[in-house]
Order: C-alpha cells, then structure tokens, then sequence
C-alpha cells in the first residue's frame, strides 16, 4: 500500500476506479477482493454504494424512455393485430403420430401463449376463472412454471429440493418493477452478493430478510403441457412449515419464477436455519 | 418485448414487428425449454434488424424517444425519463442498445444476452459495462446527484 494520497484521500482509490466498481455494481464481475477492501475502507464502501445507486437510477430512467402500452394493446380483437387472425384460430384437428409431431403439438399452444402474454406487455390468463393481470415478465415466468408446477412440492423441504439456489437475503429499495437484494447468507448453490429480482408491483418489505428460492430445477417433457393438470399456479405453492411467510405474488429471478419468503423483522440471520 | 423493439428504434410500427414475431414463432421449430427464451429474444432482435434493413431510411429513434417523453409515458415508473439519458440511449450504438434492452427490459442473464446476441459472454458484459457508463455520464452531465 503506498502512502501517496489519492483524489479522494483513500490509498485504495486507485486500485479500484470508477470502471471497476460500476463492473461490480452491475453485476457483470464478481470481484470479492473489491468487496473485502470496501468491508475495510468506508470511504471505498460509499463510493461502491453511490455506483450501485447511479446504476439503479439509470435502470429506472431506461424504464421511463420506453413508452408504456395503452390500455387496448391487450385486446387481441384489435385492428392493430389484425395480422395475428389466422394464427389466433383454432387449428384443425389432425391426428398424425410420432413423437416430435406429439411436442410440436403440445408445445406450440405453450409457446404461443408465452409470446402472446409477451406480446401483449399484459396478458390476462384465466386461473380458475379468476382473470389475472400479470405483466409481460411476469407471464414469461408463468409459462416457465409450466416445467415446474407438475412437481409443485407441498412441504418447504420438497419445495427447497425445486429450486438450485436458496438463499438469505436483505432487501433494498425496488426501483420500479425491480428491486435488489443483498445476499446475507447462501444455503444452496451460488448466488451473486446483489440479486435483481423482477418484482412487478408488490416490492417486498425494504429491510426485511427474506429467504430466496431461485433457479427452479424441475423440468417436465412437452408431452406434459397438454395435459388439463398442467394449469400453472400464480407461485409454487406450498412450503406452509417453513420459515416466514411465502409472497403472494408472482415474481422472478433472471426470467425464471422465484419464491420469496418474509422473514418476521429482527430476525437474525444466524438464527435461520433450514431442513 | 415491444420495448425491445422500441429501443430497436420502431415506433409506429412496433406492432407490425411484434405480429411478425409472434408469426415466426408459431411456424418454427421451437427449441428446448431451456433455450427457449434465448431463441425467442433472438428471433426478436433479428426481426428488429430485419425491419431496420428493409425500411432503408430508419426512424431517428432520438426523435422518437423525445417526441413521446412526457405524456407517454405516464405508466413508466413515475415520470419521464430525463432528457440527457434518452438522448445517450438513443445515440447508443444498436448493439449496445440491444444489450440494455434484453438485460433491463427481458432481464435475462448474461449467458442467455450472449446467446440471443449471438455473442460470447465476455461481450456482452464489455457492451453492458459501456453503455451504462455512457448512460451514467449522462445523467451526471444532467446533474444528476445519487444523493437526491
């Protein structure tokens, strides 16, 4: 370490500039020796925190250029998707056999709902008879649910085997439909010390130690789309026995569903422990 | 989806290429789940690029971007975005804007931008890295103050 000073009096300043800590704020690198020097430096640890909030605000602001849809887009009936008719009728009904004649049959309605509700921005999808909006991120993850709602696990130990990542983290303010968590501790697979998860409308508590369960692992064949059974839950359901309470709403982790679980306020980290 | 394809620098048209997704979708042989979103975000940029070859005189997106700055977007967070960041977003190479829309707007991670690009990862997290900190500079140079 030399004792030259730097632009801002730290001499740990000029290992790590702007380029590094903005590689580190987004997410990009993980950089532990970054972490460990801004553990030790509060001056590099404020420094490190400004970047992570200019790149949320810039997140935030790329949000606020794109114009939202109006309030028509979803009606299919539109003159707009007037181009979509012919593909929005029910197909004919021709038996042929084979296996990839049978996937291509029960995967296309999946994917053709999955990019509509895309396409839509907002798509309505009937559970039960209950319309639900859910936003365009949010239905993608639905239709990822489909892989895993067959083995839907109704104990917080079957519901933890779904998922590869799990772990303990504090959440931090959302900035629009994402908010960010900052990873206390990892009980199952790997996970970044900051995690940006798509949240939609309904932040979770800032503050508030949640359990995260991430990457789900549960995969069925196409064949299992068609099925009546296959119908998606808003969220996995289950998992009444473990820690917390689960979130009702939908939200997802890198495209994928999640599940987050609040944890009472004042829990402590240490105190959390799994099956 | 359609954002992506907003910041691909349609405007009027985006529904036009958001039709012709979803009708390349429906007639191609769609791959694995787990490559699906990928492919799809591919399929997606490439009918964007499509668009931008063929229309020969492209929409200037910086145009686009400040003619629906306030009004349209009342649903966005809260308030327009700041005129600084649509003009750095709207001058931003394409390919870097692409990278900020599927990471932002698709949320997909790096190795599936990768793929959707068609770029490997290290790529993408150079283009991702440059255009927030063009993006970032250009919120400071509007006064921008973490702070606020």
């Amino acid at each position: 370490m030399t004792d030259e000073p730097t632009h801002n009096g730290t001499a740990t300043a000029g290992a790590f500039d702007d380029d590094r800590l903005l590689a580190c704020a987004l997410g990009i690198e993980d950089d532990p020796e970054l972490l460990e020097a801004a553990a030790d430096d509060t001056v590099l640890a404020g420094r490190l925190d400004a970047m992570r909030r200019e790149v949320a605000a810039v997140e935030d602001q790329v949000a606020r250029a794109v114009p939202a849809p109006d309030a028509e887009y979803v009606d299919l009936s539109d003159a707009r998707w007037s181009s979509l008719r012919p593909y929005l009728e029910p197909p004919p009904t021709k038996r042929r056999h084979g296996r990839a004649s049978r996937r291509l049959r029960v995967a296309v309605p999946v994917a053709a709902l999955a990019v509509l509700a895309l396409v839509a921005g907002l798509a309505v999808i009937d559970r039960g008879g209950d319309a639900a909006l859910v936003d365009a991120e949010r239905a993608g993850g639905d239709a990822m649910q489909l892989s895993t709602s067959a083995v839907a696990p109704p104990t917080f130990a079957e519901q933890l085997d779904g998922f590869a990542v799990v772990v303990l983290a504090r959440a931090r303010a959302a900035a629009g439909a994402l908010q960010r968590f900052a990873v206390v501790r990892v009980f199952k697979g790997e996970a970044p010390r900051i995690l940006r998860l798509r949240v939609g409308d309904s932040p979770a508590t800032e503050g508030r130690l949640h359990l995260l369960l991430l990457h789900p692992v549960a995969v069925v064949d196409a064949e299992s789309f068609g099925t009546e059974e296959a119908e998606p839950p808003a969220v996995t359901k289950g998992g009444d026995d473990g820690p917390g309470r689960q979130l009702v709403a939908a939200y997802s982790y890198e495209g994928e569903p999640a599940v987050a679980r609040e944890l009472p306020a004042g829990t402590d980290p240490q105190s959390v422990a799994l099956p | 989806m359609r954002r992506i394809l907003f910041l691909q620098g349609f405007c009027e048209e985006v529904d036009d290429a958001v039709q012709e997704v979803f009708i390349k979708v429906y007639k191609a042989e769609l791959p694995s789940e787990q490559v699906f979103l990928a492919w799809l975000y591919r399929v997606i940029l490439n009918t964007g690029r499509d668009h931008g070859r063929r229309r020969k005189t492209r929409y200037g997106l910086m145009d686009k971007l400040q003619q629906i700055a306030p009004e349209a977007t009342v649903d966005a967070p809260s308030g327009p975005a700041d005129p600084a960041l649509r003009n750095a977003l709207a001058t931003l190479p394409d390919e870097l804007r692409e990278c900020v829309a599927l990471r932002y707007f698709a949320d997909l991670p790096l190795d599936d931008i990768a793929t959707a690009q068609g770029i490997p990862v290290g790529t993408v997290k150079s283009r991702l890295h440059a255009a927030v900190k063009k993006l970032r500079l250009a919120l400071h140079e509007s006064g921008y103050d973490h702070d606020d």
